[in-house]
């Protein structure tokens, strides 16, 4: 089976006023359909970029990476963000719904971006997957108007709302408590059942057992890429 | 509704505040261009409308004698002579009350029912009947005198009274508020109790065939020939273009220069939207990389908000073009009603609409432009990543120098204001640039008005003569001297002596700057009673006796003659003779109602007269003189005096120098406060926009207050900053402003002084107007902070450490 996403090789340096900071040094690994993989390490060390570079949010300053067969440093900023519409779900720590749209608004936006489905088909998946993330009583509200939990659920949805196979979240449950943070994983992976490839970073080391794979990042390089089984043991 | 536009609306509809801030901005520009461009467009063409409602005659030629019907039917045969509306009009004295003074007026009296040129219109009441005379209408409003009062007015030496029956539009008469008499009409029977009997006439209303100018001016020759073949002498003749209203030239001078106004209004508001829109871009940052990171891309990020922009602009129309609209139809009213127009249609101006739909839709996405594509062009990383606070605080030397500096001589909140306010320079110098704009066109405009006070009281100063009385007929000095210098106060006093004239070169008529005409003045060369500003040449000096003469500047421009030029004059049944010009002079009072002096010395004027020691003015100085009141005074016992002994007074030629001051600062006040009302005007657009570029900063440093709340800032520290920064900004503006308005205020004071005044205005520096400014400045920028302030102090430290 082919890898959906393959990093090859990445590098990554930011200037810094007159320096040049490396984030990212020579980071290469393959991640298959279905793999639920989880990024962790400590802070500052370039789990974030490396997961940017995933999404194309960001590009490497050397080296490669390809998702779902394309190079995405090779995409214009409007080609990467059809991409983004059509094959990619984002979920952030801060959950960023737009805040002057409702929950259901909120799913409905990269339907009405990607035009991937007729309108009025639009409405009933979203009402679907808010119903899937148990928020159906809420479809109507202002994120403002719920809890952190819950827009995080939200934004779980929208992340699926063009049925996209890979999902990548940044730091998820970093803005939860325990017991919402255990209720996202549940959800993740239900998703991973499902069949979506699912990247997350995460300090939660507790959660990070739960996923099929773990990559720790340490000074911008991988410092270890196990299977849960195999660092468990 | 698609949810994109669903994202429009809310975020128009849930910052209410921001959508109103950016709605005025735009409106306050956009009411600028309506309000303006209608009001001109609207003076001229109501002027000229009723100007030409009323059949205006080409000439009015105004007698020495009075002809009857027969006379005027046989000068109707004459070539050319397309008809003659016979009028009179004589001066009279009158009082509102019993206990006031004597004043000047006019008394109309022509067949009503059957005038055909320069109608008047009856507006309310009833035509003058035996024993009821009617009043003009302005007259009526400025005096207080209405339908039912009773006026005295001075009949053969006695007080008689006369009930008012109606009220009338005079349409040529100088508004009183410009210093024009008070106007009264009576009928024939009526007139002939003031000496006139029935069936004579003193003025001519005369329409030739086939207009223009030189062919009204040849027919007008021709019934001047034909009268003085009769006999019949001629005071003056006017013309009037039968298309151009008298009052345009009060308007057109100021249009070029509100034109300009309206432009920098639009441009400042133009600049008020671009900071409108990145403060907008900036709050939104977080939502574009969101948005993109969904699968919008710069088409969908620019189509949002470009109809953001344009539904800014629509609701900004929706206001501007109904004020503007409005605004312009009552200052056109209130404008036209000071000539005597009714103006009660409400017109809507298609230029303005189509110039405020243009400032309203277009202007604002031009602002607009550049920070929606780089809002567009925004790549999500940049949108959506963190760089914690102060990371666009440049490392410039510029930025190090401010840093050292506020560390020197500031407090830490001090300092941290002046740090943060040039954190964005390109921002800081758009609010800036706003501020300085208003602030250099409000001192230009107090220069302008310091300047207009310094001229008049320079030309005042040069009129060393209290009164100046004219006569109608020519008189001996040994018959007039002794009754004025008998008058107590009267220190000194000479005559001079006044024919019409026309100005020849080569048989061709030149043309003179003012609207009764020319008039050669013969004064006594060396005379310490008046004395212009000579622009070209010399002044009269003792000894001058030859024709020499010192015309206006204007008619030397207007006609290509310079010093040393010999022109010729044409002085009715005096013949022509020759004059040299020696010098030109500045005319500071002119205009439609005035008399162009051409003056040269008295025994020239006399020797080409064939008299001696007798002269048609009178030139006094008093002692008991240096009030207006005082003045005027002292002009209507010497009139009266005069009255007395049977001499005729001109009120054409008399003047007190005070009263017509009075008279040209209150043409120059309907000028000086549409000026003022814009630079105030620019200060409000000013003031609108520091509160967007404040309010910007508050977003853009939500986090930085975040971390200051955290380490102990109270709400007062924190609004305090904002509130400084305001009044540093306002502070620099002026700082900038002062000089920017003193190197350009003295051309510029002189390029309105010709477009709006024609004259070359003595420049005087407005230095009061400098710690005015300051006082509004700061003002308006310590008001304009107060919101962001607000918006600062209310900033919770948990939304703002976790906002992203």
């Amino acid at each position: 089976m082919p890898p959906i996403i393959t990093v090859n090789n990445v590098y990554k340096t930011y200037r810094a006023g007159d320096a040049d900071i490396p984030v990212l040094r020579g980071v290469s690994f393959d991640v298959l359909p279905g793999e639920f993989v989880a990024i962790v390490g400590p802070s500052g060390n370039g789990k974030t970029t490396l997961l940017n570079m995933m999404t194309g949010i960001d590009h490497p300053t050397r080296g490669a990476v390809t998702v779902n067969g394309k190079t995405l440093n090779t995409l214009s900023e409007d080609q990467l963000a059809l991409w983004r519409g059509t094959d990619l779900g984002i979920v952030f720590q801060f959950f960023q719904l737009l805040p002057a749209l409702s929950l259901l608004q909120n799913i409905i936006l990269p339907m009405d971006f990607t035009k991937t489905l007729p309108a009025k088909q639009r409405r009933e998946r979203a009402l679907h997957l808010l119903d899937q993330v148990g928020l159906a009583d809420q479809a109507h509200k202002l994120p403002s108007a719920v809890s952190g939990g819950q827009q995080q659920r939200a934004a779980i949805a929208r992340a699926l709302a063009n049925d996209p196979p890979l999902i990548v979240a940044d730091e998820p449950t970093g803005n939860l408590d325990a017991k919402t943070s255990a209720e996202v994983f549940e959800l993740f992976a239900h998703l991973v059942d499902q069949g979506k490839t699912l990247v997350m970073v995460t300090h939660n080391t507790e959660l990070s057992r739960q996923s099929s794979r773990v990559l720790e990042v340490v000074s911008g390089q991988i410092v270890r890429d196990e299977s849960v089984a195999k660092a468990l043991a | 509704m698609s949810v994109i536009w669903h994202k429009v609306w809310s975020d128009l509809w849930h910052h209410k505040s921001r959508t109103l801030l950016a709605v005025l901005s735009i409106a306050a520009g956009v009411f600028s261009v309506g309000a303006i461009f209608g009001l001109v467009d609207q003076l001229l063409s109501g002027m000229d409308a009723a100007h030409r409602a009323v059949a205006p005659s080409h000439a009015n030629i105004i007698l020495r004698n009075y002809i009857t019907q027969d006379i005027v039917d046989d000068l109707k045969e004459l070539d050319g002579v397309a008809g003659i509306d016979p009028v009179n009009q004589i001066t009279v004295r009158y009082k509102i009350n019993p206990e006031d003074d004597w004043e000047l007026g006019t008394l109309v009296q022509r067949d009503y029912e059957n005038q055909v040129y320069d109608q008047q219109v009856l507006t309310e009441g009833a035509w003058p009947s035996e024993g009821r005379i009617a009043i003009e209408r302005l007259s009526s409003e400025y005096w207080g005198a209405d339908i039912g009062d009773s006026l005295i007015l001075q009949v053969d030496g006695e007080e008689q009274s006369f009930e008012v029956g109606g009220k009338i539009r005079h349409p040529f008469v100088q508004p009183p508020l410009f210093g024009g008499q008070a106007h009264f009409f009576t009928n024939a029977e009526g007139l002939a109790e003031f000496g006139i009997p029935e069936g004579l006439y003193g003025q001519l209303f005369v329409r030739v065939d086939d207009y223009s100018l030189e062919r009204a001016k040849e027919i007008a020759a021709d019934i001047r020939s034909e009268l003085g073949q009769r006999g019949i002498g001629v005071v003056v003749t006017l013309y009037q273009y039968p298309d151009k209203h008298w009052g345009r030239m009060f308007v057109e001078g100021i249009n070029a220069v509100m034109q300009v106004m309206a432009v920098v209004a639009l441009f400042l508001s133009v600049i008020l939207v671009l900071n409108t829109m990145t403060a907008l871009i900036t709050q939104q940052t977080d939502q574009i990389g969101i948005i993109k990171s969904i699968g919008g891309r710069s088409g969908d990020i620019m189509k949002i908000y470009f109809v953001e922009v344009l539904i800014l602009g629509l609701l900004a129309l929706a206001i501007a073009l109904p004020a503007g609209a409005a605004f312009a139809f009552l200052m056109s009213q209130w404008f036209l009603n000071l000539f005597n127009i009714d103006y009660n249609e409400f017109v809507l101006s298609r230029l303005a609409v189509w110039l405020q739909v243009g400032a309203a839709l277009v202007a604002p996405l031009i602002a607009a432009l550049q920070p929606i594509l780089r809002g567009a062009r925004m790549t999500v990383r940049a949108a959506i990543a963190t760089y914690g606070i102060g990371s666009d605080y440049g490392n410039s030397r510029f930025n190090k120098a401010i840093e050292k500096l506020a560390g020197l001589f500031l407090s830490s909140l001090f300092a941290v204001s002046l740090g943060n306010m040039f954190r964005r320079k390109g921002r800081l110098a758009l609010t800036l640039f706003v501020l300085v704009i208003a602030g250099v066109m409000f001192l230009m405009v107090m220069t302008l008005i310091s300047s207009t006070n310094l001229t008049l009281d320079n030309e005042l100063s040069r009129r060393a003569f209290s009164v100046r009385i004219g006569l109608t007929q020519s008189q001996p000095a040994d018959k007039i001297l002794p009754l004025v210098n008998a008058e107590s106060g009267v220190t000194a006093a000479e005559m001079w002596t006044s024919r019409n004239a026309t100005l020849l070169r080569e048989g061709e008529r030149l043309e003179d700057s003012a609207g009764l005409g020319a008039q050669l003045i013969g004064i006594p060369p060396g005379t310490n009673m008046f004395r212009p500003v000579i622009v070209s040449g010399r002044w009269l000096r003792a000894g001058d006796a030859e024709n020499v003469i010192v015309l206006s500047q204007e008619t030397a421009d207007k006609n290509e003659v310079g010093v040393g030029d010999t022109v010729t004059l044409d002085l009715g049944d005096l013949g022509e003779s020759n004059w040299e010009v020696i010098g030109t002079y500045r005319v500071v009072y002119g205009g439609g109602f005035a008399v162009e002096p051409i003056y040269a010395p008295i025994p020239a004027v006399e020797d080409v007269a064939g008299t001696s020691a007798e002269g048609t003015q009178v030139v006094l100085r008093a002692s008991n003189a240096a009030t207006l009141a005082d003045a005027t005074a002292l002009a209507e016992r010497l009139e009266a005096r005069l009255e007395d002994e049977d001499i005729g007074i001109d009120f054409y030629t008399s003047l007190v120098p005070l009263e017509e001051r009075d008279y040209v600062n209150n043409q120059f006040a309907s000028v000086i406060s549409t000026l003022l009302g814009l630079a105030m005007i620019a200060a409000t657009v000013g003031a609108i926009g520091l509160t967007g570029a404040l309010a910007i900063s508050v977003v853009e440093r939500t986090r930085e207050i975040g971390v200051m709340r955290a380490m102990g800032a109270r709400s007062n520290t924190l609004s305090t900053l904002y509130l400084m920064e305001g009044a540093l900004q306002g502070l620099i503006s002026w700082v900038i402003a002062v000089p920017l308005a003193f190197v350009l205020s003295q051309p510029l004071a002189r390029l309105l002084g010709q477009r709006m005044l024609e004259l070359d205005l003595d420049y005087a520096f407005n230095l009061p107007a400098v710690f005015i400014w300051l006082a509004v400045v700061m003002t308006f920028a310590i008001s304009a902070s107060i919101y962001p302030a607000r918006m600062a102090a209310r900033a919770r430290v948990r939304e703002n450490l976790s906002y992203q």
